[in-house]
């Protein structure tokens, strides 16, 4: 069980580089995906969630950069390489997936084409060996008649079917992380789940590590092994699914957990968070959940930030993490 | 059971065409066929269906936003198709609406306070100082203190703009609200903030939603009734309760079953593939 992870993030902080005194967007996030597993990481927006993978990616924006950490994937570490070197392994070693699936595909060019392309850049498959494994990849990602379908444009693909062609292409050069930005929200019930029993299905078979980003607690439940929850810049939180939440202990996590709407809840008025998440500029200056939080007290919880706290299965940070209870939430009955 | 809206037989179809001829073809595309329910007082319906399958117009056709091919829309008993634009105009004090992006359904030019006060500015006889002190305790109720009066949409979050839109729609004591999706662009928490807001509203002046959703989970919060829809008709109807417990139709029962479980012990979606060895199925399917 303890081989060395796939992916590797400490201590990463993300600036942004214009103003004068640097903010930063993300900071001191350290995270590990394991090659066959998924991390789940959570948050509400402008937590940092895309930023960080992102960066993972080497993808971010010029106006950010990278102030301090290290991200290893494979036991490289990817701060610092070229651009080139970068080339190569977004598509050989990991690769990523978008929440719009018909804005990531290019409306001029087919489907099959596209990925055709992926494959002939890093593979260095002829024109002809590319479209065939373009085929093969749409098959395996369950589209019907893909050899019709290669020859078509992304207009003519539902919304699922845009999202399995996105996958078929971040997948086609076998990479061993796959890293999936709330690829399911735009979808309907019925085909977000068809779409998560694929990222399943195809995990189990490459092996896949996955990092997955979302906002949705089931979704979580559902797909993740291990779960950061982001606050603000930081993970406030991280463990393993069931003790996450079974025994979670951040207040901001209890809160999360609190406000989903499920139907064994029915009809009662559920918890919830109060206020909005700070800014950049407004963050608190000890704990940042602090001024939101039912069970901060002046004087201990806004001075400094909270360290990193071990438990059996989990980190998280929060001074008073020991010593507070947060009340066992209803979710569904035990089996 | 004394209904505050009565919907029957509505439909609404368009003529399907080229849009680059612009030759209108011969098959119509019906947006809402045949629906028919009741709303009561004080009681929240909620109508839940995937993308396209005609709850927006639905929303749209009770409110005449658009005008329907034929049914019957009767509101505290009088015949709301029946109305001239004048009264319809003056209807709107009855029946509000919230969108999905309050973004896009506030004026940018206007003030918070423009904004909210604009319905009472136009639909009733409320003085200016009267409005005025209208506004403050309307924004209060939903959470806004007084700093944000003069501030325009841009400055707020998607939370407190969504406030805004709900002050505004209570503006005028309506009877009904009809919510679209409400809540969909907003975060976790704020989602929640917004929810309750809207129950603690009904509780205290016995407004009745109508709820257009497409998540059966939020939905199943705060929905007394709900309906189904699918490809513009009502494929099942009934006590949120029964609904949720006890589904009869197929297709509610696939709805549901898509919901992801909350419990990871539990999970609905993904079944143990980890046990069940799947390696070598990449060419099977």
């Amino acid at each position: 069980m303890k081989t060395a992870p796939l992916l590797s993030v400490s201590n990463l902080t993300i600036q942004l580089r214009s103003s004068s005194m640097p903010l930063a967007l993300t900071s001191d996030v350290s995270l590990e995906v394991r090659s066959g597993s998924t991390l789940g990481l959570v948050g509400e927006s402008g937590s940092g969630k895309t930023m960080t993978s992102l960066a993972i990616m080497g993808l971010l924006p010029f106006a950010c950069r990278i102030g301090a950490g290290s991200i290893r994937l494979g036991g490289r570490e990817l701060i610092g390489m070229s651009r080139e070197e970068l080339s190569t392994l977004q598509a050989t070693e990991m690769a990523m997936i978008f929440q719009d699936g018909a804005r990531s595909l290019h409306p001029a060019f087919t489907v099959g084409r596209q990925i055709a392309d992926v494959a002939r850049q890093h593979l260095g498959l002829t024109r002809r060996a590319a479209m065939r494994r373009a085929i093969e990849m749409l098959d395996a990602v369950g589209i019907k008649e893909p050899a019709k379908r290669a020859e078509q444009y992304p207009h003519t693909f539902s919304g699922g079917m845009c999202q399995r062609a996105m996958i078929a292409m971040a997948l086609v050069c076998q990479p061993k992380l796959l890293i999936a930005d709330e690829p399911t929200t735009a979808l309907d019930v019925t085909v977000q789940a068809q779409v998560l029993r694929l990222i399943k299905r195809l995990q189990h078979e490459m092996d896949l590590g996955v990092l997955f980003i979302t906002h949705d607690m089931g979704v979580v439940a559902e797909m993740c092994d291990r779960v950061a929850v982001m606050y603000a810049g930081q993970v406030v939180e991280e463990a393993d699914v069931t003790t996450l939440f079974e025994r979670f202990r951040h207040p901001y996590t209890a809160g999360l957990l609190g406000s989903i709407p499920t139907i064994d809840r029915r009809g009662r008025s559920f918890g919830f968070i109060p206020g909005t998440m700070p800014g950049l500029k407004t963050r608190p200056r000890g704990c940042r959940f602090s001024d939101r939080c039912a069970y901060s007290i002046p004087a201990v919880c806004d001075e400094a930030v909270p360290p990193n706290e071990k438990f059996e299965n989990s980190s998280v940070r929060c001074v008073r993490a020991a010593e507070i209870d947060l009340r066992r939430l209803p979710s569904e009955p035990a089996a | 059971m004394n209904p505050l809206l009565e919907v029957k037989g509505l439909c609404k179809s368009y003529r399907q065409g080229s849009v680059l001829s612009g030759r209108k073809g011969d098959r119509w595309f019906h947006a809402v066929k045949n629906v028919g329910f009741m709303v009561g007082r004080g009681e929240t319906f909620a109508v839940v269906g995937e993308s396209g399958a005609g709850k927006s117009t639905l929303g749209r056709v009770i409110l005449r936003l658009i005008e329907p091919d034929s049914g019957t829309l009767v509101y505290e008993g009088s015949d709301l198709l029946a109305l001239n634009q004048r009264e319809l105009r003056l209807s709107r004090a009855k029946m509000q609406m919230i969108f999905q992006d309050p973004y896009s359904s506030l004026d940018p030019k206007l003030s918070i306070a423009a904004s909210v006060g604009e319905p009472l500015r136009a639909l009733t006889a409320m003085g200016r100082d009267e409005r005025e002190a209208r506004v403050i305790e309307l924004l209060a109720r939903v959470g806004l203190n007084s700093d944000y009066l003069e501030r325009f949409p841009y400055e707020l979050s998607g939370g407190q703009l969504q406030r805004v839109a709900i002050a505004r729609a209570i503006s005028t004591n309506p009877g009904l609200i009809i919510c679209d999706e409400p809540v969909a662009a907003l975060d976790m928490s704020i989602r929640a903030q917004v929810l309750n807001l809207l129950k603690d509203l009904q509780e205290e002046r016995g407004i009745s939603y109508i709820f257009i959703s497409h998540d059966l989970s939020l939905v199943s919060v705060l929905a007394h009734r709900l309906a189904v829809m699918r490809a513009g008709q009502i494929v099942e109807e009934g006590s949120a309760e029964r609904l949720f417990s006890d589904p009869a139709h197929e297709y509610t029962r696939q709805l549901l079953r898509s919901i992801p479980s909350t419990n990871p012990r539990r999970r609905r979606l993904i079944v143990s593939e980890a046990k069940s060895s799947s390696r070598g199925r990449l060419a099977a399917e």
